[in-house]
């Protein structure tokens, strides 16, 4: 086991390092720099940078070195310091930046998984064990439709229902009121109300998936031996069912974990957006936009990170729920 | 002291003698005996001088504050206004709130534009405009208390327009000579030209000449010393600064040499920064909400002698995405707002008034919807045809401007030519209709004459080569924008006289790195510094690219400013006109002869316009609270009047006094 960790370990740093390359090679690629996407939003603005000036801070945001000693500069401050450099459009170093916004992701991130959960491990085993039967018929379609539905859409929507129907403060994780507060019941009591939207938004499609997932993978195992056996020697239903093809059906949930969080930043970057949330989905939006390729390259560089000791857990993790899966 | 001029006096006014006359002649009157006025001040600071902690109002506000006359009546102190922000990229929103310039727009009404002094007391210019003399008022104090002196000029001048934070303004470098600079006394001080500038005021007014959100050369000294090495008392501290901000010198504490929005001299990074705006940064931009909250030292007081800002402060609250932020509109939750609010959604805004307790104001947008076909096309045949007025002609009145204002705008923007907006001193009816009489027959007529050809289905064949004439609008609309609609319209009006035309819809970056090398054939930019021409003509020379009707040309005039490609004019092309009136404006001191000069120019434009506009004057959305007094309507909205800043934030209030 310690020796299959560290290999994993090993080779995520030589998959790190390539990861870092691409996505700074990606951000440059765009014609121009953060400086002329600088100067178009002054013009549109109304601002004009002269070209003089434009060059002065060319030289000292260090954007006219060639591409591999930028590189070179950036990836040994991260490395060596920690420093992911600061943003070109915040001006303010990238740690200040994203760390605060990352509790956020990780709250709605880990709300979210549980929701997914709860709803689609019992549907799933339902939908199995009561195959065509109406029950089934409706999970599926409500399933089939929330994997249908374009996340920003349901995302408008059940604003526009909080707005209107309860009038409700919509967008953000807090009301005006409570968003510079301290902690106390009232301000959790607030996050708990914004808190259901992006719930159930970001979750309705992992949850349709996984219905049918959970489904198809309980459907194989209903029919085997050993679910017979279990039965024969009168095991009681839930019981039995729970214990062992439950067992076995949830190795997807656990493979998937490691894309949970790369989902949440990069996948519904518009649903974060729109849902106002204080995530880093619409920060890394606005840094590509910006062309702000420290900001950028730092949030990727984190995911990515993030996406490698996922997947590494849930591998470990899969090894030990699993009795299938054995280490060479 | 306001001095109320209409529009066509204003033109007399602005940036002459008369301007200095004036001012000289008013400081008398503003001078008054305020040693025994006793000023009221904003509940929230009389505790603090009951507390002991700030010093009584009449020792913050200088003997002679400048009045400002609210527009509805004396407000009430208090209150926190609440608008939205996109974060820390979205700094022009605040920085219009709380800017501070020595010469100010005002306007007592919609129609009337003046430059009024601002937390100085009165200039004078000489005859030729090669020397101005600017008193400040005596106790002007920085937003920490410190008296705000010529010392604080002289800091300035040496450190930010000499020293190493230095890049010279052009403007403040006529003919490459630098302005000099000599203070007279602690209030007052004069600066010297080697050519006139008499628009000077106009400079000021528009862009600070200082930092950003003010004031105007000038920077408060004693607190910046203290993070210059040559100055310091505590170099550790300089240091500190620098390793927490992940900087490697104290130069780019400041920003750098010429851009001066590093973490320390940037009010909006910096709460500690003293300043002279009504409000100052109470926290930092990148916490949510962002605060500016109200400077007791603030030198404005209104008609009653109460001390102004009557608002105690500014709430900014975060959102990304516009949706959201309407939603928050909508729900009451948003008190004074101009960007970010689309007139694509006006009738939400006016459908939600009651609900969301706010009204919708109607400030007319200085920016006309433009086409702008390159005469530097690098194709000789397509260059020939757009550089031809006929073509032109062509162009502009096969548009129907009706049916995009109806279609498009919902009929909220009017239809124009890309003209001075109306309420401009410039602002000519004949220029705003030319062209754009909707007359497909004469287009046609007009192209038969230019001599090309038809094919069998209709197409205008080029007389080169015999292929058809194909162009295509080169824009940066999304899908579903207005701008992507009006661009689908365009299209069709062009193709219904022959003419093959297609979009090309792109990226920002590409959209600039292609005018810039001129690698367009008809760019869409509104034409906007459409209110005070004159200050900032960059539009009508060609010298803004991104309106690229002729890029190469406009960089060539700009000469060693521009390391962008150039292609010099023929000697006998218009725009050597235009620019040779121009080259005479910009020095002419003599304001009647200036503006005549700078008629004319606009009527080289006016003659055969090289910008077809098509829908302009549009409305810009302000919404307002209800409990809101002092918020003008009709306003125009252009970064030349600094709107909404020249509708006298300091005075806008919650609730008045009755």
């Amino acid at each position: 086991m310690l020796r299959f960790i560290v290999r994993r370990a090993i080779i995520a740093v030589f998959t790190m390092a390539a990861i870092s390359v691409v996505a700074f090679i990606i951000i440059e690629l765009p014609p121009g720099d953060y400086l002329t996407a600088y100067a178009a939003t002054l013009a549109e603005q109304g601002d004009i940078l002269s070209e003089e000036r434009l060059e002065q801070m060319r030289v000292s945001y260090g954007l006219g070195e060639p591409m591999p000693t930028r590189y070179i500069k950036w990836i040994s401050n991260v490395a060596l310091r920690g420093d992911f450099g600061r943003s070109l459009e915040w001006r303010i170093p990238v740690n200040q930046i994203i760390w605060h916004r990352v509790g956020y992701t990780v709250l709605i991130n880990i709300s979210t998984i549980l929701f997914v959960w709860t709803v689609a491990i019992p549907i799933g085993v339902y939908s199995a064990t009561r195959q065509y039967s109406a029950g089934d018929y409706i999970a599926t379609f409500f399933g089939f439709l929330g994997l249908a539905i374009p996340n920003f859409m349901l995302a408008l929507v059940l604003m526009w229902i909080g707005f209107s129907v309860f009038d409700q403060h919509v967008g953000g994780l807090f009301s005006p009121e409570y968003r510079d507060a301290p902690w106390d019941l009232n301000k959790f009591i607030d996050l708990l109300h914004h808190l259901w939207i992006p719930m159930i938004v970001v979750g309705t499609a992992g949850t349709a998936g996984l219905i049918r997932t959970m489904r198809a993978n309980m459907l194989d195992e209903i029919t085997q031996p050993y679910v017979e056996t279990a039965r024969a020697k009168g095991l009681a239903e839930w019981r039995l069912i729970w214990k062992y093809p439950v067992r076995v059906a949830l190795n997807p949930f656990i493979s998937t974990i490691g894309y949970a969080l790369p989902e949440l930043v990069g996948g519904v970057v518009i649903v974060a957006t729109v849902l106002n949330l204080p995530t880093i989905g619409p920060i890394l939006l606005r840094s590509l936009l910006s062309q702000d390729m420290f900001l950028a390259g730092a949030i990727i560089l984190i995911v990515s990170v993030l996406t490698i000791i996922g997947t590494l857990i849930s591998d470990i993790m899969l090894a030990l729920i699993d009795p299938r899966i054995r280490l060479e | 002291m306001d001095h109320q001029i209409n529009r066509r006096e204003f033109l007399k006014l602005t940036a002459g003698s008369a301007a200095g006359a004036m001012a000289a002649m008013a400081l008398p009157a503003v001078a008054a005996p305020s040693r025994q006025v006793t000023f009221n001040e904003a509940p929230m600071l009389a505790e603090q001088v009951a507390a002991g902690s700030l010093p009584p109002v009449n020792e913050r506000v200088p003997l002679n504050p400048r009045v400002i006359t609210p527009y509805d009546g004396t407000g009430q102190y208090g209150g926190s206004l609440r608008r939205g922000f996109k974060g820390i990229s979205d700094r022009w929103g605040n920085i219009k709130l709380v800017e501070e310039m020595a010469i100010e727009w005002e306007s007592p009404d919609a129609d009337t534009i003046n430059l009024a002094p601002n937390y100085i007391s009165g200039w004078t210019q000489n005859e030729d405009a090669t020397e101005y003399a600017f008193t400040l008022r005596e106790g002007l104090k920085w937003s920490d208390g410190a008296p705000y002196t010529t010392a604080d000029v002289q800091f300035w001048y040496d450190e930010m327009f000499l020293g190493e934070l230095a890049s010279p303004q052009q403007q403040l470098t006529p003919g490459g000579t630098l302005m000099e600079l000599e203070v007279l006394d602690e209030l007052s001080w004069t600066v010297r030209f080697a050519q006139p500038v008499p628009l000077l005021t106009i400079i000021i007014a528009k862009n600070t000449m200082g930092m950003t959100g003010g004031p105007t050369m000038a920077a408060p000294a004693h607190y910046l010393r203290e993070f210059m090495p040559q100055y310091t008392s505590d170099q550790s501290r300089i240091d500190a600064a620098i390793e927490a901000n992940g900087l490697d010198s104290w130069i780019e504490l400041f920003g750098g040499a010429g851009n001066l929005r590093g973490p320390i001299a940037f009010f909006f990074l910096n709460p500690e920064l003293p300043m002279v705006g009504a409000w100052r940064s109470a926290n930092h931009p990148i916490e949510d909400p962002y605060v500016m909250e109200r400077n007791p030292f603030y030198h404005q007081v209104d008609t009653e002698g109460n001390q102004l800002p009557y608002i105690d402060s500014i709430d900014n609250a975060l959102f990304a995405d516009n949706t959201v932020f309407d939603l928050w509109i909508a729900q009451g939750l948003i008190d004074f707002q101009m960007r970010h609010v689309g007139a694509a959604g006006y009738t939400f805004y006016k459908e939600n008034e009651e609900a969301g307790n706010y009204r919708v104001l109607r400030w007319r947008n200085a920016s006309t919807n433009a086409y702008h076909p390159n005469i530097n096309h690098s194709d000789p045949q397509l260059r020939a045809l757009f550089d031809d007025a006929r073509f032109r002609e062509a162009m502009s009145i096969s548009i129907n401007r009706e049916e995009i204002n109806d279609l498009v705008h919902d009929g909220l923007a009017e239809p124009r030519q890309a003209s001075p907006v109306s309420g401009s001193p410039n602002y000519d009816p004949e220029f705003e209709a030319r062209w754009t009489q909707y007359d497909p027959e004469r287009a046609s007529a007009l192209l038969d004459e230019i001599g090309l050809a038809t094919d069998g289905e209709g197409f205008r064949l080029r007389p080169d080569n015999g292929e058809r004439i194909r162009f295509a609008i080169m824009h940066r609309a999304q899908t579903g924008s207005p701008g992507a609609d009006e661009a689908g319209l365009v299209e069709n009006y062009w193709r219904a006289i022959g003419l093959e035309v297609s979009q090309d819809v792109v990226e920002r970056s590409l959209y600039e790195e292609r005018v810039r090398s001129g690698e367009v054939d008809v760019g869409v930019w509104g034409v906007d510094r459409s209110s005070i021409v004159i200050a900032d003509p960059g539009r009508m020379l060609g010298t803004v690219d991104d309106g690229p009707w002729a890029p190469l040309y406009g960089h060539w005039f700009l000469g060693e400013a521009s390391k962008r490609k150039k292609e010099e004019p023929p000697a006998d092309h218009p725009i050597r006109e235009i620019w040779r009136l121009w080259d005479l404006a910009r020095v002419e001191p003599d304001e009647g002869r200036r503006n005549a000069l700078f008629q004319q120019l606009l009527d080289v434009h006016k003659a055969h316009p090289y910008q077809i506009g098509t829908v302009g004057e549009g409305t810009t959305v302000v919404i307002v609270s209800s409990d809101m007094y002092n918020v003008p309507d009709g306003f125009i909205n252009d970064d030349t009047l600094r709107s909404p800043g020249y509708a006298q934030l300091a005075q806008f209030s919650f609730g008045r006094q009755t």
